[in-house]
């Protein structure tokens, strides 16, 4: 430890034989990796954990720019046809991208690389952090301008190869222009693109200015500008005033909120049928309030999700096994650990003892037998699985719409219902079940549709009903139900038969009990449409099981709640924890205490310290914290109240100590208000 | 509530248990709480030998009713609930005869465990609101997770201690206590902040404090090497030391995880009370010794960020002869040719992340930058209550932390020796030389005006509220003294001696400028004896 503490400097290098790539200039590109260095590289767990996770990665980039392409296109075309009539006003695009800054780095990087390809090599990328002043935004646009196009038309080894590079000082708007007349021969050609990806955290007036010269060159230089806004259109309009705005003509884009983002992941990238790694009820539950309350971030989720996944496999071998199909190669791999390794999973005990005497005698000893046992009950999880995925997307799209939404409105809330507990035994799924018995034919007949065409899609669900021709055979008959037969009501009502005269009090009675009693007959579609709904409630009931129930569940459901302190971690409550009960650390039988306030002279001095400093308003004067300080740990001499007390060094010293670490921790500071008075900067306890 | 209703697959001897089995469950359930804060590989070992032996099946069924213990105001009628089931209890617990001695210890941790997890389900003040949401679906789910039951070894073989009759009743009891506190006051673990006590704190008339100084001792002030010998010869008590020592081995457990989530891209944040150093220290010598690793004291006073870049960029990465404009571009450089050599890593290791001088958005902006890059890994700590107000979103992400509780206990003996602390005495020494170095450069007529500012305070710093010497004053006698000619001389002779921090310039109500040297009296006076 001692080579890292100096009086004199703060960073220390352990260089060990780093070395630097040597090759400068312009021929350098990015090289691949070639491999991952994890320790783990050679585990079979951390094999299937990488292969799902690249899998994962790829198709959440190709989603990525599947969600982005709509806006992308607008965007493309709006800026290819900019100037395509003469303009008095620099074009530009404010692109609404919501409030996640994170997440668009890639959506603008997207952004960038296409209009490359596409419109115009010349694109600009600016965020505010290199941007202070308007001559940094000047010298950077340009720089980005002319110098990048160096580089392309060096890749493409063009005879331009000889200008020299440009140093950023010199750059300036004369200098742009002359190149780019030069470029193109005093024409207007290529646009010179311009993104602000942060609008928001742009200086205004550096903005202002900005838009003001440009707008003077706006018949040489071909400007588009992309705003990035983050907040609302307004912050365009507080940021620009009137002299300004009428300067740029601005064409607004909406993006899709990233709630629209994170259910497309989810759906089609999380729950997809490559993917066997599903994450337990409370653990998605956490995921998904940490996105929906803490910071809207996709890529957060996505990186919590990573987490999630890396801690499930780096259990053990067992976890090899979560993959969706190919159980076999992968058994024939496993060593004797291996299979103990899975022997030790909690749900294969409930399986053993359900067996035999003689077979839990094999499957705890033979690995051959266990490995047919194991294949056996993985495809019973893995149809479960598929069909879980499935169902509860029919039961979504059935009950999606109800009123008020009992199950909630999308996949997700579903999910995590239904693999916490079994989801025909709720309330709500009953509630959802009985407002479906009330839905019109049209609502009906939509949703049996759509249901029928989600089934149709995925081929892969194992049921012993083959819901996909009942569906049909329903469709079918509710077709054949004319309208009439709907309308039909039976009018056969019983005559009120009114006997003599009665008080109005009796008359209302009766009537209240005749309406009561009169069970109205149903009409034809009603009948269907009780049919239709205990046919699904069936359904749903017999194959939405939960996770739990099945042997070897934990290999594909991860449910470990404890990771959230890895994940938003709980800096404050450790501390206080740490000062109020250290016993909760340290798990001795010294400190013990009934409550918060109770302090023990065999606690951590800084524990004390704190505790006693609690005690003190806003302002505590040191001698007497020092006083109470030692009548914890010195009773005997407490009392002696002589005019110079002396103090056992070494209690002054922990005392001295326990102050210094306060301070450094954030509670006190030295104050100049009083002597030997230091101010608290903590209130409550 | 059908807890006691015991599922089919129940052992034989489970059932002769059967009575007890409400209490036992109070043990399973913190115990399951405990175990689900230990990673899952310890789990998995601990289940295994438990398989092994013989052992009774608990089934969480029973244990559910006191899951909710401290869950939240929501579950009001179902802890009233539970403090009926547990009143028979009490007279129960006769009945038991021994309860294995590691079991016991293990039911006190758990008790402990399981309030420190309710209370961190807080998860800071900004996601109280969700945290309650999921630990009331918790309490409701754990009837169907039986995936968690919890096995424990048999009561029969254990170490044959008995438990005395009143220490299980006050385990009850404190059970009662902690659950009943919950809905009548909140539990004083329980991390909260509460804003009214703000205004308790706040509004009430100005504290009083006593007027005690510590000069009423006969030490006031220890100085920093006396500080620094008794402090080695503290003893910490055999208990306590050895629990640290297992915070340090349980560290050690963890290092392959952590080099592992750090090559997937994940950075590490330590959190928690007691110095950090060693666990860094330990990671660095243990698993990246052969690494390249650049350490970083954030608390160190006069750290700069610029320090910490040239550093990569010099020494590591030899870019000699480059200047940067800025510090972004100089990361950008940094991350560009790390980005051509994929295959090596460089790793950071920063002590106090939350340190001093790197409190700003600038210094943190660039470490997020460093750190988001692919073979760039980043280990800080963090120690300052409200170090994570230091990050915005736009920077956590970058950061991509993992965080990790690493709470040592150890004392911050490194980390404070900078601090200029109130209690210690300062010996001056250092001041003292510097002094005496910088007035030795000095011109003569630049030694005579220090001398006369120093005179001045000598003579003057009686009282405490000693204001300095008006810079007019001191003007016209320097100009007695032949030493100046005009103002502005003298104030070009000044700014050295501000520039040096020997003067201090100091602008009063009505205008005028006082001169004061920030220096101990005691020490001026010994400076002006070895002058004259």
């Amino acid at each position: 430890m001692e080579s890292t503490v100096s009086v004199s400097k703060g960073v220390f290098v352990f260089k060990n034989g780093l070395q630097p790539n040597k090759q400068k200039g312009r021929g350098r590109k990015k090289k691949i990796p070639t491999g991952t260095g994890n320790i783990y590289r050679d585990e079979m767990w951390f094999q299937t954990y990488t292969e799902l996770w690249e899998v994962l990665e790829s198709k959440i980039k190709e989603l990525n720019s599947d969600m982005f392409s709509s806006i992308l296109s607008n965007l493309l075309n709006f800026i290819d046809g900019s100037y395509c009539k003469p303009v008095t006003e620099i074009p530009a695009g404010a692109l609404l991208t919501g409030i996640n800054m994170p997440d668009h780095a890639v959506q603008f990087e997207t952004l960038k690389s296409s209009i490359n390809e596409k419109i115009s090599p010349h694109v600009a990328h600016l965020s505010s952090q290199d941007c202070p002043s308007l001559k940094n935004l000047v010298e950077n646009m340009i720089n980005q301008f002319i110098n990048e196009d160096i580089d392309y038309d060096l890749d493409e080894e063009n005879v331009k190869s000889t200008k020299v590079k440009i140093k950023k000082s010199q750059c300036s708007f004369t200098l742009l222009q002359s190149w780019y007349e030069d470029l193109y021969n005093n024409k207007v050609d290529n646009v010179l693109v311009v993104i602000l990806p942060d609008f928001e955290s742009f200086k205004e007036n550096v903005l202002q200015d900005f838009i003001q010269i440009a707008s003077y060159y706006v018949n040489k230089l071909p400007f588009v500008l992309v705003f990035g806004i983050a907040t609302s259109l307004s912050a365009l309009h507080k940021a620009l005033p009137y002299h300004v705005s009428s300067k740029i003509n601005i064409q607004v884009f909406n993006s899709q909120p990233s709630i629209t983002y994170l259910n497309k992941i989810i759906e089609n990238v999380l729950f997809s049928n490559d993917c066997p790694f599903y994450l337990g009820g409370k653990l998605f539950a956490l995921f998904t309030d940490i996105f929906l309350f803490y910071d809207f971030s996709v890529t957060g989720f996505i990186q919590n999700f990573k987490f999630a996944m890396l801690e499930h496999f780096s259990t053990g071998n067992a976890k090899a096994l979560c993959i969706t199909h190919g159980f076999s190669e992968v058994l024939k791999n496993f060593s004797k650990e291996d299979f103990e390794n899975v022997r030790m999973l909690h749900s294969f005990r409930r399986f053993v003892e359900a067996e035999s005497p003689k077979n839990q005698i094999e499957l705890l000893t033979d690995d051959k037998y266990f490995q047919k046992a194991i294949k056996k009950e993985l495809n019973k999880l893995i149809y479960y699985m598929n069909n879980l995925v499935v169902l509860l997307e029919c039961l979504n799209i059935l009950t999606a719409d109800l009123p008020k939404a009992p199950l909630g409105k999308t996949f997700r809330e579903i999910y995590c219902v239904a693999v916490s507990k079994k989801l025909s035994e709720t309330v709500e799924f009953k509630e959802a079940f009985q407002l479906l018995s009330f839905q019109s034919k049209d609502e009906l007949l939509t949703k049996i549709d759509s249901v029928l065409n989600l089934l149709k899609n995925n081929i892969e669900i194992y049921t012993e009903e083959n819901i996909v021709d009942d569906l049909k055979t329903f469709i079918e008959e509710l077709n054949n139900l004319s309208n009439d037969q709907v309308e039909e009501v039976q009018e056969d009502l019983d005559c009120l038969n009114i006997e003599g005269t009665m008080q109005r009090a009796q008359l209302k009675q009766k009537l209240f009990q005749q309406a009561k009693s009169q069970n109205k007959p149903m009409n034809a579609y009603e009948k269907f449409r009780s049919k239709v709904v205990e046919y699904f409630e069936h359904i749903f009931e017999e194959y939405l099981k939960v996770p739990t129930d099945f042997t070897f569940h934990e290999i594909f459901f991860y449910n470990d709640i404890s990771i959230q302190n890895h994940i938003i971690g709980s800096h404050r409550a450790a501390i206080h924890t740490a000062l109020n009960d250290p016993q909760s650390y340290l798990d001795c039988s010294c400190c013990g205490i009934s409550n918060d306030a109770v302090i023990l002279s065999s606690m951590p001095d800084i524990c004390i310290a704190y505790k006693l400093h609690l005690e003190y308003g806003k302002m505590i004067n040191l001698y007497d914290w020092l006083q109470a300080f030692l009548s914890i740990l010195d009773p005997v001499h407490a009392d002696d109240d002589n005019e110079k007390r002396e103090v056992d060094p070494q209690l002054q010293a922990r005392f001295t100590q326990s102050v210094a670490e306060m301070e450094f921790l954030g509670f006190v500071k030295s104050s100049k208000r009083k002597t030997d008075h230091v101010s608290r900067l903590t209130w409550g306890g | 509530m059908d807890d006691e209703v015991l599922p089919s697959s129940v052992s034989p001897r489970k059932s002769t248990r059967n009575r007890k089995s409400t209490q036992k469950g109070v043990a399973f359930e913190i115990e399951l709480q405990r175990k689900m804060e230990k990673n899952q590989q310890q789990i998995d070992e601990e289940d295994d030998d438990e398989f092994s032996g013989e052992e009774i099946q608990i089934e969480d069924t029973v244990a559910s009713n006191v899951a909710l213990a401290g869950k939240d105001i929501y579950s009001f009628d179902r802890v009233k609930k539970l403090e009926r089931l547990e009143t028979p209890k009490k007279e129960n617990t006769k009945s038991i005869p021994k309860t294995p001695h590691h079991l016991r210890k293990r039911i006190g941790k758990g008790i402990k465990s399981s309030i420190a997890e309710d209370f961190s389900s807080d998860g800071g003040e900004a996601y109280e609101n969700t945290a309650s949401d999921y630990s009331a679906s918790e309490s409701e789910s754990s009837n169907s997770d039986s995936s968690e039951d919890v096995d424990v070894e048999d009561i029969s073989d254990g170490g044959g201690e008995t438990v005395k009759a009143p220490a299980m009743k006050g385990l009850v009891a404190r059970i009662q206590k902690e659950s009943g506190s919950r809905t009548s006051k909140k539990s004083t673990s329980e991390y909260v902040i509460r804003t009214e006590e703000y205004f308790s704190n706040n509004a009430t008339k100005k504290s009083t404090t006593s007027n005690h100084t510590l000069s009423k001792l006969k030490t006031p002030r220890l100085n920093q090497e006396e500080l620094q010998r008794l402090l080695k010869k503290t003893a910490v008590s055999e208990e306590h030391r050895s629990s640290i020592c297992n915070f340090g081995e349980e560290c050690k457990d963890n290092f392959n995880r952590w080099i592992c989530l750090l090559h997937e891209n994940f950075n590490l944040l330590f959190y928690g009370l007691g110095s950090k150093r060693n666990v860094l220290h330990e990671f660095h010598e243990l698993v990246l010794k052969d690494q390249p690793v650049l350490v970083v004291n954030g608390f160190f006073p006069s750290l700069t960020l610029k320090d910490i870049l040239d550093a990569i960029t010099h020494d590591m990465l030899q870019m000699q002869g480059e200047s940067f404009a800025n510090v972004f571009s100089n990361c950008e450089a940094i991350v560009d040719a790390f980005a051509e050599i994929p295959d090596q890593h460089l790793y950071l290791l920063v002590h106090n992340i939350d340190g001093d001088m790197l409190r700003n958005h600038k210094a943190q902006a660039a470490l997020a930058m460093l750190a988001s890059a692919r073979n760039i890994h980043l280990v800080a700590s963090i120690d300052h209550i409200n170090a994570p107000l230091v990050w915005d979103h736009n920077k956590l992400s970058k950061f991509n932390f993992v965080w990790w509780d690493c709470t040592s206990f150890l004392p911050y003996t490194d980390e404070t020796s900078f601090e200029s602390s109130m209690m210690v005495q300062r010996t001056g020494n250092l001041a003292l030389s510097s002094l005496r170095n910088v007035f030795l450069s000095l011109t003569s007529n630049a030694k005579g005006i220090y001398k006369l500012i120093l005179k001045y305070q000598l003579d003057h710093n009686t009282s405490q509220y000693y204001q300095g010497l008006l810079f007019k004053d001191l003007y016209w006698s320097c100009r007695e003294a032949f030493l100046v000619s005009s103002d502005l001389v003298l104030r070009a002779q000044l700014t050295e001696f501000v520039d040096h921090k020997m003067v201090k310039l100091k602008r009063s109500a009505d205008g005028a400028e006082y001169l004061i040297i920030p220096i101990a009296t005691n020490l001026l006076q010994q400076f002006s004896n070895e002058q004259t």
